[in-house]
Parts: structure tokens; sequence; C-alpha cells
């Protein structure tokens, strides 16, 4: 375990997680529980079972970066980005071509959920999705069997009936959750989702076991083009605290390719604040993930990055 | 004999008086509305430099916040937030703005929410305290806390957002005052843009985490500031240490506060309430009357005696 991952573990993040967990429970079922007999329980870290499904050796992601993904006044340009999911999924499934790339990843017989994230700071942008969208229909499925959504998954008929799920969202810091990334993209499936916010959001990747979601995710798609590294003000956000980094990170373990954006932030803040500045709320359930889950790698050791494109100010 | 006559009549009016002012007072920790408020959406302004409402404004109350808040809720309702207005505002081709007015019920809980945040931004004259960099600004002003951000920061959101702010501020009538406790802290080597102010531990704990229990019985009748200090009485630029001042409804209150604090948090403390922690920071706590001062995140032994001293010197003044 490195030092970064140490941290995670300290004593001052059990205390701020304990904060957070308490500030969350005090807020009281009237605030977050919405849905009435529908909601889930908190599961407390201690009583969630860990799955016994062994986790790899080693995982492998995509970082694929393009000077050209943003215009002047940084709007994704839908045909680069395009390019470089294209590039990106070739790499990532070892094949020459995007059309036999996505081949690998989704059938015609397919029911396909495209999960976003409608977050109006920072979404994952019309222009990735449509290019998700594209390639899915490019692999055969029908029109009327892919869906994009966020908010509204459980009621949209298409995910209610989704054979697989590609899941796209972008990094960001959050209030909660440390960060918000891939892992904690799924948490809408749930019916009560602040019920997952207890101990800084330890057991987000028991999301991934959730019915609607487990073994349907074919490929994730950490989107950072315009990263938010820091959260200021009542919504979390001001855009001094995003930066240009023209990317995309592709894989098929949720778990790599968050911890894998996690240290791109950790660099960024260093970066910018000159000193190592620890996040609000400790991110540590993708530590989790990996540690009780099982769901995938976290450690960066363990994880092997295909570069793509230009590196400069890559941070990793 | 008949003056006695007359002084009882008077003494149990002044005494019902008292007692009338006492029990009608609200306590440290809740909110004081500061008159008649107006409806919030009337202190946003309906055009900007070409910037117009681009949808329904939303409205919401300590209850639905979380609906406007995605993961920010608590912080706002721990300070008693009474409404919010949210507003986005757009013109063609440019970034969009977004307005939130929060009624925080009172000055000091206005203060409480603007501080939330390191305030160090430039000041943009706009409200009693105000924080812009780029195209974001906030500010309070009598019972109101006021945040607006463009969702990109360019030249004319930059102006966009500095004219709204100045003219929402404009449009609140009061000012308001800071809370009292304010002016008990030492003023030497004070990192002003670094005050949190706070009513409940569990705020105070995402803050500066200090345990995970209520070591300091803070409650809704208990209010508290916590600054941050330069190292070399403000001379030099590092962080030196933190001072935390919680003032009681009692004097017993506040001795009770400090027992446990020291009981939980420095269990080996010398009868001054000082000891170093295990991480090697210095920590100690002494109350002054119904005031518990503690010092937290100390680089060196720490002169509690004195800022005891300095605080019951601020409080005469």
């Amino acid at each position: 375990m490195n030092d970064k991952s140490r941290r995670w573990w300290s004593r001052r993040d059990f205390l701020r997680s304990a904060a957070t967990a308490t500030v969350v429970g005090a807020a009281g079922a009237s605030v977050f529980c919405r849905d009435g007999a529908e909601t889930q329980p908190v599961k407390p870290l201690a009583e969630m079972a860990p799955p016994k499904r062994p986790v790899p050796d080693r995982a492998r992601i995509v970082l694929v970066r393009d000077a050209d993904a943003l215009d002047a006044g940084g709007k994704p340009r839908a045909e680069v980005v395009a390019r470089m999911l294209d590039e990106g999924v070739a790499a990532l499934t070892g094949e020459s071509g995007a059309e036999a790339a996505w081949a690998k990843l989704v059938k015609p017989a397919d029911t396909v959920g495209i999960k976003s994230n409608a977050w109006r700071f920072l979404s994952t942008t019309p222009e990735i999705e449509e290019a998700l969208r594209k390639r899915i229909l490019g692999a055969g499925v029908t029109e009327d069997r892919v869906a994009i959504d966020d908010r509204g998954v459980l009621g949209n008929p298409v995910f209610q009936r989704s054979t697989a799920l590609i899941n796209a969202r972008p990094l960001r810091t959050h209030h909660w959750a440390g960060v918000g990334s891939c892992i904690k993209n799924y948490i809408m499936f749930s019916p009560d989702p602040p019920s997952w916010h207890e101990d800084a959001c330890a057991n987000l990747a028991g999301l991934w076991d959730l019915p609607a979601v487990r073994d349907k995710t074919r490929l994730n798609v950490l989107v950072m083009l315009t990263p938010l590294f820091h959260g200021k003000g009542p919504h979390h956000f001001d855009p001094r605290y995003t930066w240009n980094y023209r990317g995309l990170i592709l894989g098929t373990d949720v778990v790599a390719v968050d911890a894998t954006g996690l240290r791109i932030l950790e660099a960024k803040r260093q970066e910018f604040f000159g000193e190592d500045q620890p996040f609000a709320t400790s991110p540590k359930h993708i530590r989790v993930a990996e540690e009780k889950f099982r769901l995938g790698v976290a450690d960066p050791a363990r994880i092997d990055i295909t570069r793509l494109g230009p590196m400069e100010g890559a941070l990793i | 004999m008949c003056k006695r006559w007359f002084r009882i009549p008077f003494l149990l009016t002044v005494g019902g008086l008292v007692f009338f002012l006492i029990t009608a007072a609200p306590p440290a920790g809740l909110s004081a509305p500061s008159g008649d408020p107006p409806d919030p959406a009337s202190l946003l302004p309906g055009q900007v430099l070409g910037y117009v409402p681009q949808e329904k404004d939303g409205v919401y109350t300590a209850d639905t916040l979380y609906e406007l808040l995605d993961g920010g809720a608590e912080v706002y309702r721990s300070f008693h937030v009474r409404r919010v207005v949210s507003r986005r505002y757009g013109k063609p081709g440019a970034p969009d703005i977004l307005a939130d007015l929060f009624d925080m019920g009172s000055s000091r809980d206005a203060f409480g929410a603007y501080h939330h945040d390191i305030r160090d931004g430039r000041d943009a004259t706009a409200g009693v305290e105000s924080d812009m960099a780029g195209s974001s600004l906030s500010f309070w002003k009598d019972r109101y806390f006021v945040s607006l951000v463009a969702l990109a920061d360019t030249p004319d959101t930059r102006r966009a957002v500095l004219d709204l702010g100045r003219e929402i501020a404009a449009k609140i009538r009061g000012t308001g005052e800071r809370p009292k406790i304010l002016r008990l802290l030492p003023r030497s080597g004070l990192m002003k843009e670094r005050v949190s102010y706070f009513h409940d531990w569990t705020y105070l704990n995402t803050r500066h985490v200090i345990a995970d229990e209520n070591l300091l019985l803070l409650d809704e009748e208990t209010e508290g500031i916590l600054a941050r200090y330069r190292d070399e009485a403000g001379k030099g630029s590092r962080p030196s240490h933190l001072l935390l001042l919680v003032r009681y409804p009692t004097k017993e209150r506040a001795k009770q506060a400090v027992e446990k604090f020291l009981a939980g948090y420095l269990p080996g403390a010398d009868r001054r309430g000082i000891a170093r922690r295990k991480e090697g920071k210095w920590a100690a706590a002494q109350a002054a009357g119904d005031l518990v001062v503690v010092v937290l995140d100390a680089a060196e032994r720490p002169d509690i005696g004195k800022m005891v001293s300095e605080v019951r010197r601020a409080r005469t003044r």
C-alpha cells in the first residue's frame, strides 16, 4: 500500500466519515428517504457481506487525449471525441478498428442502457452520449433497444430490460463521496440514493450487485474533458476549479478506471494548491471497492495504462 | 411605608419584564428574523446586461433543499435555512449564470453560511462581506446569503455576475450584524478568510475533525467560532494553530463541556488543560465564564492562559 492509499484510511478520514454519516443520519428519513416503502435501508459497512468473486491480479485501462477535443469555448468537438472513443475502445479490446471493437462489447441481441450523468454543471455531454449511441447502433442493436438516461433509469423500460450497460460520466470532486466517478454513477439504480451516503459513501461498490446492474457493464468511460478538481459554493462547483484535460479513460474494470482518475485529480490539486490538499471527504469508496467488494483493481501498481495521444500535462 | 408598597408592584413589573425578555429571547443558536422578510424572488433583478431568467425560479425550503443541492444541503440546514430561491440567467451565445439567494433567518446564520467556504477572493463591495473570483461571487447581507456562479468564466460573465450581485445587494434593505462572538477572537495573526461559525458538532467536525461524539456538548443553545491563525503572531505566512471559542447559556454548561472535552480529547492534559496529541500537535482547553477556549493543531506548546486573558479583555471592550 502506498502513501496515498494509507491516507485514505487515516483516523482523520474515519472521523470525518463518521461526521458525514452523522450529518446524514441527523437529516432523518424525512429529508432523504423520499420513496417511503420502496426505500432500502442504510447498510453499515460492517453488515454488508463481501462477494466471493476473485479480484484480478492486474487491470488494463486506456487513457486517450486529443489537443483538439475542445473548441475555444471549452465545448467538446463531436467528431474529435467520437474519434477518441473509437481509438480508445479499439485499444482496449485489441481490435484494429472501432466496429470490430464494439462488436466485442455488444451483440445485436442486446438491449443497451447508456448510463450518463446529467449534473447541470458538468455532464457526460451530448457529444459523448451520441458517439456511444451511434456505435451501439452500428453494432447491430436496434434503435428501440438503446436508451440514454441518468435519473430516470429505474423507470426507463429499456434499462428495465437491459442486458448490457455502458457507463459514462465526468470526473469531479463530490461533497459526500470525495469524488464522483464511474462507480458512483450507478447510484440512480438504487430506489433510495441517499442511503448510500453513509461513511463517506464507502459502500458505493455495493450498487454494482443490484439486480438491475450486476454483470451487465460492458464499458466504463470516465469523461476527463474538463474535470472538476475542487469544490466551492453551495453547488460544489466553480469553473475556476475545472481544467481542460481533454481526455477520456476507458476500461472494463470500473475500479481501475476510477482509481486512475483519482490519481489525476490528486496530482492536479497538488499542482494547483502547491501542497498536498486532502479531499474534504475521503474518496475511500474506490479502495473499498477492491478490498471489500472485490469489484476490481484499485492499486495503481497493478493497473496497466495504454496511453494514446499527447501526454504532456497528463499528470500520471 | 407607603413607598415600600409602591416598590413591590414596581419590582414585580420589572421582574416580570426581565423574565419575559429572558424567556422570549431566542437561544444563541436559534435564528431571529430581522423583520418581515420580502418575497426572496423580489430581490433578484429581472435582467442584467442582457441576461434574463431562463426558466421558472426554483423555490426550496429546508426540507426540500436537497433537490437543489447535490450533497451540500445539510450545511445550510445546520444554519437554519428558511427559504432559497434559485434563478438561472442566460443570454444567447453566453454561459448561463446561476443565482441562489438563501434566506437564513438571521444575519449571524447568513454569516455562517457565507463563511462555510474559505473566503480568499477579492472584495466586490456587495453586501457586508463579499468574495469574488473569476465569475463566482458570494456575499452576505442582513439575513441573506447569496451565491452567483457562471457555468463558464468569461469577461462578459464576470461583468454580469458583478452587476447582478451589486443589484441584489442594493435591493436588500437591512445590513445585519456579524455574530458577537466574533469580536472575542484575538486579532493578531488571525486569518480572516478562514473563520467558521457553527452551532452543532457535526458541522464543526466537517471544518476540523475532533471526535465521533459531541465532546463539547454543542446544541441549539450554543454558538461557536473556529479560526485559523498564522505563526509568529501573524508575521509569518504558515498556519500556526486553530482557536475555537464556544459560548454556552451558563457557566456550569461551559465547565461541564471543558471537562468532557479534556477527558475525551486530551486525557493527558496538565492542570492548565494542555497536552501534546499522539500526532505531535499540541492542544489545550480552558473555561472562561460561559465560554470555552480551545487551541487545536498547534505546532508549539500553546499559552492558553494568555489566550483566555485576551478573550476576557475583548469581552470587556
